[in-house]
């Protein structure tokens, strides 16, 4: 039968601080995530979530149906733990290596959303949106692949 | 009767003219109008046979291959005017935009007009390598069929509007190298047209500066090319037939054709770039056609279109777009310099594409069998577009290519190509009061 291991103070001492800063960084997490949980997503647009689920947002293209060969606007709304300073959009083929011939302008339009202006997909195939969510000195990055006809 | 049919079309191809003068154009124009509608009697007295010669099976085609072709249709597409320009559409204005389509004075030497070099039984364009306006230029002679559905005008796409397009070559030296005010000038000077400009735009054209007076001559013109639009052709009927579900027409289509359709959609993936009822994204593709016209000198394309375009005062988001929203300039507001632009070229529109050689911004490829054997045989390492992986070597085999060939003759509209309102004499100069209505 195994002996009991005994601790010294000092190893208690560490060993209780490493489990109250765990404990800490748990409920950091938990508050990061419940903060962006309880923020709601309008509904109707296309979902996507980072992998922790820290920033979320929900897209819908303007005019509604996407096309090739034709100007159009994003619309994002934005859940993240932190205010969202930013958010970035561009679109890429990665299949072919290139991206769009235009460069959106992105404009906060109100409190969760934004609005980027000036996308155009110039050829049939599959694009992928690519979102930037700066929030304080940290930016995320959210994918969401589109085939389009 | 298809040699008769041919006999004509080379006539109407004799009609064609180099830095013609004045009576000239009149004289040959006239000739070409007359044999472009026998010519086209003829074709429609021919195309029957020639249809039924090879076809009446309709290929198995796929869903997603139908879906593929559906979206070259239909044509044409609605005719929506030019916010940008509060004169598209109007009647009058295109007859005044047509007086000025032919008028040599709008050069530096009196003989070149815009007619030099987009003729129509060429269909607007020269049918020449390069052009020759006052000096031999760089670039081949675009048709100016269809132009009205562009995004972006000119090889280089360096104007974002069809009427800031027309300024262009007049200021070119080596076009008609000539100051924009004598546009204006001759608006404001010469009977005929200071009446039709004062018809059009309330006005008279001596009451506003010289720029706006460029512009408004120039309007008139994009007005005129707006109804160079073409008709539809062997393969819309294919198309309508097959998105309709109608087996018995769309069998009708000629074999050959339906199968270089199926290439052009599928094996050859055309249409990633030449899409939709125009067969153009109306953007701009590296295609491995060289760039130097010159030792030490280059042609960039779009690399100096998009710099031409923002730098040019007659742009979308200038003073002379008629729409105050400037929704019209959402594409010059956004378009997005790259390093890869160098060497790119516009996607030509496709339709009647076998009767406007020679090929390529240069005219570097005589007839439409090098054009498809040029990407045949892509040579990769020619390809200057910045790591962009899109074109590949097809790889066709001979009845291949002659397959595509038959399907890209199939987007020819019956002769003359196209229907436009010209006036019963575009040269001579008669007051405008008399015009017929």
């Amino acid at each position: 039968m195994a002996k009991p291991s005994r601790r010294s103070p000092k190893s208690t001492h560490w060993h209780c601080t490493q489990v109250r800063r765990t404990g800490a960084g748990l409920v950091a997490l938990a508050l990061v995530v419940t903060a962006a949980d309880a923020c709601e997503l309008p509904p109707g647009g296309q979902p996507v979530a980072n992998g922790d689920g820290s920033v979320r947002l929900a897209y819908r293209f303007e005019p509604t149906e996407l096309r090739t060969d034709r100007h159009f606007a994003l619309l994002v709304d934005v859940c993240a733990a932190a205010p969202v300073e930013a958010v970035r959009v561009d679109a890429q083929m990665p299949e072919h290596r290139h991206g769009m011939n235009y460069k959106p302008v992105v404009a906060k339009s109100s409190a969760d959303r934004w609005r980027a202006d000036g996308l155009l997909l110039h050829m049939p195939g599959r694009w992928e949106f690519r979102f930037d969510v700066r929030t304080g000195n940290r930016t995320e990055r959210l994918t969401h692949a589109v085939n389009v006809e | 009767m298809k040699s008769v049919a041919t006999l004509l079309a080379r006539l109407a191809h004799a009609a064609n003219v180099h830095a013609p003068a004045k009576g000239a154009i009149d004289a040959r124009f006239k000739r070409a109008r007359i044999v472009a509608a026998l010519g086209g009697l003829a074709a429609i007295i021919a195309a029957p046979t020639a249809a039924c010669a090879d076809s009446g099976a309709l290929l198995d085609f796929s869903d997603a291959e139908r879906r593929a072709l559906s979206a070259h249709g239909p044509w044409p597409p609605p005719l929506v005017a030019d916010p940008s320009n509060r004169v598209s559409g109007n009647r009058e204005a295109a007859a005044l935009g047509q007086r000025l389509f032919f008028d040599g004075r709008l050069s530096a030497n009196g003989r070149v007009a815009c007619v030099s070099c987009h003729m129509p039984p060429a269909l607007f364009s020269d049918r020449r390598k390069t052009s020759t306006g006052i000096a031999p230029v760089d670039r081949n002679s675009p048709s100016l069929l269809d132009v009205r559905f562009q995004r972006w005008f000119g090889r280089d796409g360096g104007a974002d509007s069809l009427w800031a397009h027309a300024l262009r070559p007049l200021a070119d030296p080596r076009e008609h190298g000539i100051a924009l005010t004598r546009l204006a000038e001759l608006l404001s000077t010469d009977a005929e047209l200071s009446c039709r400009y004062r018809k059009v735009f309330g006005r008279d054209a001596a009451s506003v500066d010289a720029d706006t007076g460029a512009a408004d001559g120039a309007k008139a013109i994009a007005a005129f090319q707006e109804t160079l639009v073409s008709m539809p052709t062997p393969f819309d009927r294919f198309r309508d037939a097959l998105a309709a579900g109608d087996r018995d027409a769309a069998a009708r289509y000629p074999a050959a054709a339906q199968r270089g359709a199926r290439i052009f959609v599928g094996k050859g993936r055309c249409n990633v770039c030449h899409i939709g009822p125009l067969f153009s994204n109306r953007e701009f593709a590296d295609v491995g056609i060289p760039f130097f016209v010159a030792p030490g000198k280059v042609d960039s394309g779009r690399h100096d279109g998009i710099r031409r375009v923002r730098d040019d005062p007659f742009n979308q988001l200038g003073r002379h777009n008629d729409d105050p929203a400037r929704a019209t300039g959402i594409a010059t507001r956004h378009v997005d310099p790259q390093p890869k632009n160098f060497g790119e070229w516009k996607v030509p529109g496709l339709r009647n594409v076998a009767r406007t050689a020679p090929y390529m911004h240069n005219g570097s490829l005589a007839t439409l069998t090098d054009v498809i054997r040029h990407y045949s045989d892509l040579d990769e390492d020619r390809l200057h577009a910045d790591g962009e992986r899109i074109l590949k070597p097809l790889k066709l085999n001979d009845a291949e290519v002659a397959d595509l060939v038959s399907f890209l003759e199939s987007l020819d509209s019956p002769p003359p190509g196209f229907v436009v309102e010209l006036l019963p004499t575009p040269l001579a100069r008669i007051p405008c009061a008399n015009d017929a209505k």
